[in-house]
C-alpha cells in the first residue's frame, strides 16, 4: 500500500492545516491534477500518430496483455505520475507516452473511493453524489473500495465528493469519473443514439440543478434543518472553533452559490415546487420501464438512484422535502430496484 | 382585455432586443402572436428587480420568463399545448440542462471578459440607459455576472482556466443541442414551443454581436443547423427589426458623409453641450454661493457709504 501512502502525505498537511477558508495556493496544486484525464485525452489524440509509427511498441490497446505492466503500487511510477500531473504534463517524447499508457491500462483492482464518515459526518447533497457513484461503479462492474476519511472533502481534487484513486489519477465527480471510466473503455450508454446522449444529459442537469440544489437549500438555509443536523454533523470531526468557523465558512459558500443561481431568495414552498416539477419530469419519462433507456442502466440511472435513495431514506426535521419525493412510486421503484440488484449486502 | 405591455432593453445589431431575457419573452409572445406594447425602456430603475423585462398586464407585474409562461397560459394563450407529457418533460430536463451549461458561458463571454466587457457590452448598455444610469448598472451587472462564475467555479484559481472549463462545457452543450435538433425545423415537432423561444434567445445574441473575443459566439457559428435554426426564426418573427437594421445600415454606407456619420453616431451632440454648459454654470454658481459671494455684497448695500453714494448722486443732479 505505499502508492496509498504517498497519496495521502501528499494531501494531508497541506489539507489539515489549511482548510476550507485556504489560501488557494493548495488547491492550484490540487486542480493541476484534477485536470488529468481530460489532458490524457488530448495528449492522447495529438500523439497517437507518434505511437503508431513506433508500432514495435504498440501500445495501444486494451486487448494486449501489458508486457511490462505498470506496478502501481511500485512508489516510484505513482511518484512519476504525481510528477508529470504537477508539471501540468508539459513534457514529451517518452514521458508521454509513459503517461498515455497509464491512462489506458485497463482498470486496477486497488481503487479506491474516498467519501466522509457515512454515520456521523455526511450530509445529505454529499451522501446522494457519493451513493450516485457508488451505483455507476457498480454497475460499470468495476471493482473498488470505500474508504472513509473525515477530510476526504479536502483531498478531492475539485473540492468535493467523493472521488476515486485509481492509480495515479485522482478523479472527482461523476461527471468526470463517467469520462474516466470511458477513457477506459468502460462506458453504460454505448448503445444509446446521439439523440438518446443528448436527452441523458439534459436530464441530468435537471438533477444536478434541481434536486441538488433543493438538498443544499433543506440543509444549509432551511433553520430548523441546519441546527439540528447540518451544523452537529459538519462540526462533529473538528476540534470546539474550529468545528464552529469551519461550519460558518461552508454555509457561507453554500449561500453564495445558492445566491448565485437564484435559489436562495426562494421560500421552502417554492423550491418544494421546483422539487415537484422535476421529479413529475422524470417519472414522465421513466414511465413504467425499468430503466430510463430500456432495460438495462445508464448513469442518468445512477444519478437518479443516489438521489431519490438518500432523499427518502435520510431522517430530517424537515419531511416535506422525502415526502415529495415520495409520491413518485416510480422513482421509489427504481431506487429499491437498483438498491436490490448492486447493493443487496451477503 | 386590457392591452399587455412589455419593457424591454432596446435592440441592435438587427436583434429586437439586446439582452437574453428580454429576448426570451418577445420571441415567446411572437410565437403566441398575442397583442404586446412594447416599449424600449432606459432604466430599470423602478422595476421591482431592478431588472428588464417586465410585463404589465393590468395590475400584474411580472419580471421573469416563467412567470410571463405562466400568465399567458392562464389566458389561455401557450405554445406548448401540442407537446405530450414526456416531450414536455423533456423541454423542462433540456431548459436546465441550458442553464446549467450554456448560461455560464453567456454571462462570461458578455460580462466577464474582459476585452468583450469594455468594447461591446458597457457601450451597448451605456447606449441603452439615461444618463445618471449609464454609470451604474453595466458595473452593477458586471459584478453580478461575476459572482456567479465565481461561485461556480471557485475551485479555479486562474482566470484562463475558468474560461477554458466553462468554454468547454458550453461547447459540449451546443453539439449536443445540434444532435437534439438534427435537421427538424423546431425542437418539438414542426410547431414552435417555449423551449425554441429559450434557445433562440441564447442564440441570437452571439450570432449577431460583434464581439471582440468571440471564442464562444465561433462555436455556435461553427455549427450549422443551429445557425440556420436562428436565421429562420429571425426571419419569421423579426423580420420588420432586421430589416430596418439592414436599411439604416445600408444607407449610412452609401449615403453618409464624415460629418453625417459623426453626427449620427453622437445623435444629441447640441443637447449635450448645452447640457454641459448649464452644468458649468450651475457648478460655479453654486461654488460663489457656498464661497459667500454674494453675502458680502448685500452686507455692502446696508452698509453707510453705500447710502452715501446715492446721496452724492442726487447732489450732483
Amino acid at each position: 500500500m505505499s502508492a496509498c501512502n504517498v497519496g495521502e502525505t501528499r494531501n494531508e498537511p497541506q489539507n489539515t492545516v489549511s482548510g476550507d477558508w485556504t489560501s488557494r495556493s493548495s488547491r492550484s496544486l490540487a486542480t493541476t491534477r484534477s485536470s488529468s484525464p481530460n489532458c490524457g485525452e488530448t495528449i492522447f489524440d495529438k500523439y497517437l500518430d507518434i505511437i503508431h509509427s513506433k508500432s514495435n511498441l504498440s501500445v495501444t490497446n486494451k486487448s494486449e496483455p501489458p508486457e511490462h505492466p505498470f506496478d502501481f503500487f511500485d512508489d516510484e511510477e505513482f511518484a512519476f505520475g504525481i510528477n508529470l500531473l504537477n508539471n501540468n504534463v508539459a513534457c514529451v517524447g517518452d514521458n508521454i507516452t509513459k503517461l498515455i499508457q497509464m491512462a489506458q491500462e485497463p482498470w486496477p483492482d486497488n481503487v479506491k473511493l474516498f467519501q466522509p464518515y457515512e454515520v456521523e459526518q455526511i450530509l445529505l447533497p454529499d451522501n446522494a453524489s457519493c451513493l450516485a457513484v457508488q451505483a455507476f461503479l457498480k454497475m460499470c462492474n468495476l471493482p473498488f473500495e470505500v474508504e472513509m476519511r473525515w477530510n476526504a472533502e479536502f483531498m478531492s481534487p475539485s473540492g468535493r465528493v467523493p472521488f476515486i484513486k485509481c492509480g495515479a489519477f485522482v478523479v472527482s465527480e461523476l461527471d468526470s469519473i463517467v469520462q474516466f471510466a470511458a477513457n477506459k473503455g468502460v462506458s453504460l450508454c454505448g448503445r444509446l443514439s446521439t439523440e438518446e446522449k443528448a436527452e441523458m444529459r439534459a436530464y441530468m442537469s435537471l438533477i444536478t440543478n434541481v434536486l441538488v440544489n433543493a438538498e443544499l437549500y433543506i440543509s444549509w438555509v432551511d433553520n430548523e434543518t441546519f441546527n439540528a443536523v447540518t451544523k452537529v454533523r459538519n462540526s462533529s470531526v473538528y476540534p470546539w472553533p474550529l468545528g464552529w468557523l469551519q461550519t460558518r465558512a461552508k454555509r457561507n459558500a453554500v449561500i453564495k452559490r445558492l445566491k448565485a443561481l437564484h435559489w436562495y431568495d426562494k421560500t421552502l414552498d417554492q423550491v418544494l415546487a421546483d422539487v415537484e416539477q422535476c421529479c413529475n419530469s422524470l417519472s414522465q419519462r421513466l414511465g413504467d420501464k425499468d430503466y430510463f433507456f430500456g432495460t438495462a442502466p445508464t448513469e442518468l440511472d445512477a444519478l437518479v438512484f443516489g438521489h431519490v435513495f438518500t432523499i427518502i431514506t435520510t431522517r430530517l426535521p424537515c419531511r416535506k422535502l422525502a415526502e415529495t419525493v415520495r409520491k413518485h412510486e416510480s422513482l421509489v421503484a427504481l431506487a429499491k430496484r437498483v438498491d436490490e440488484q448492486y447493493f443487496k449486502r451477503p | 382585455m386590457a392591452s399587455i405591455e412589455l419593457d424591454i432593453w432596446r435592440g441592435e445589431w438587427g436583434l429586437a432586443s439586446i439582452d437574453l431575457e428580454c429576448l426570451k419573452v418577445l420571441t415567446y409572445m411572437k410565437f403566441i402572436g398575442v397583442p404586446v406594447r412594447v416599449r424600449e425602456a432606459n432604466n430599470p430603475f423602478f422595476t421591482p428587480k431592478g431588472r428588464l423585462p417586465v410585463m404589465k398586464d393590468g395590475r400584474n407585474l411580472l419580471s421573469n420568463f416563467e412567470e410571463v409562461v405562466e400568465h399567458l397560459k392562464s389566458l389561455h394563450y401557450s405554445t406548448d399545448v401540442h407537446l405530450n407529457t414526456k416531450q414536455a418533460a423533456e423541454a423542462s430536463a433540456f431548459t436546465q440542462y441550458l442553464r446549467e451549461k450554456l448560461y455560464p458561458a453567456y454571462q462570461y463571454a458578455w460580462w466577464v471578459d474582459e476585452k468583450n466587457y469594455c468594447d461591446l457590452t458597457r457601450p451597448t448598455y451605456a447606449k441603452a440607459l439615461c444618463l445618471p444610469f449609464n454609470f451604474y448598472y453595466p458595473s452593477h451587472y458586471q459584478n453580478a455576472a461575476k459572482e456567479m462564475v465565481d461561485a461556480l467555479y471557485g475551485e479555479h484559481t486562474d482566470l484562463r482556466e475558468i474560461e477554458k472549463t466553462i468554454y468547454n462545457e458550453a461547447e459540449k452543450c451546443l453539439k449536443t443541442l445540434s444532435d437534439r435538433l438534427g435537421e427538424s425545423e423546431y425542437f418539438f415537432g414542426n410547431r414552435p414551443s417555449s423551449f425554441d423561444a429559450t434557445v433562440f434567445a441564447y442564440l441570437a445574441p452571439l450570432i449577431k454581436a460583434p464581439f471582440p473575443n468571440p471564442t464562444l459566439a465561433n462555436h455556435v457559428k461553427g455549427i450549422a443547423n443551429l445557425s440556420r435554426f436562428v436565421a429562420r426564426i429571425n426571419q419569421k418573427n423579426f423580420r420588420h427589426v432586421t430589416d430596418e437594421y439592414n436599411r439604416l445600415n445600408s444607407k449610412k454606407q452609401s449615403t453618409g458623409t464624415q460629418s453625417e456619420r459623426e453626427a449620427a453616431n453622437f445623435p444629441n451632440q447640441t443637447r449635450n453641450k448645452i447640457l454641459a454648459a448649464l452644468f458649468a454654470a450651475v457648478a460655479m454658481t453654486g461654488y460663489a454661493v457656498a464661497n459667500g459671494m454674494f453675502q458680502d455684497f448685500k452686507e455692502f448695500e446696508n452698509t453707510r457709504e453705500y447710502n452715501d453714494m446715492f446721496e452724492n448722486d442726487e447732489d450732483d443732479n
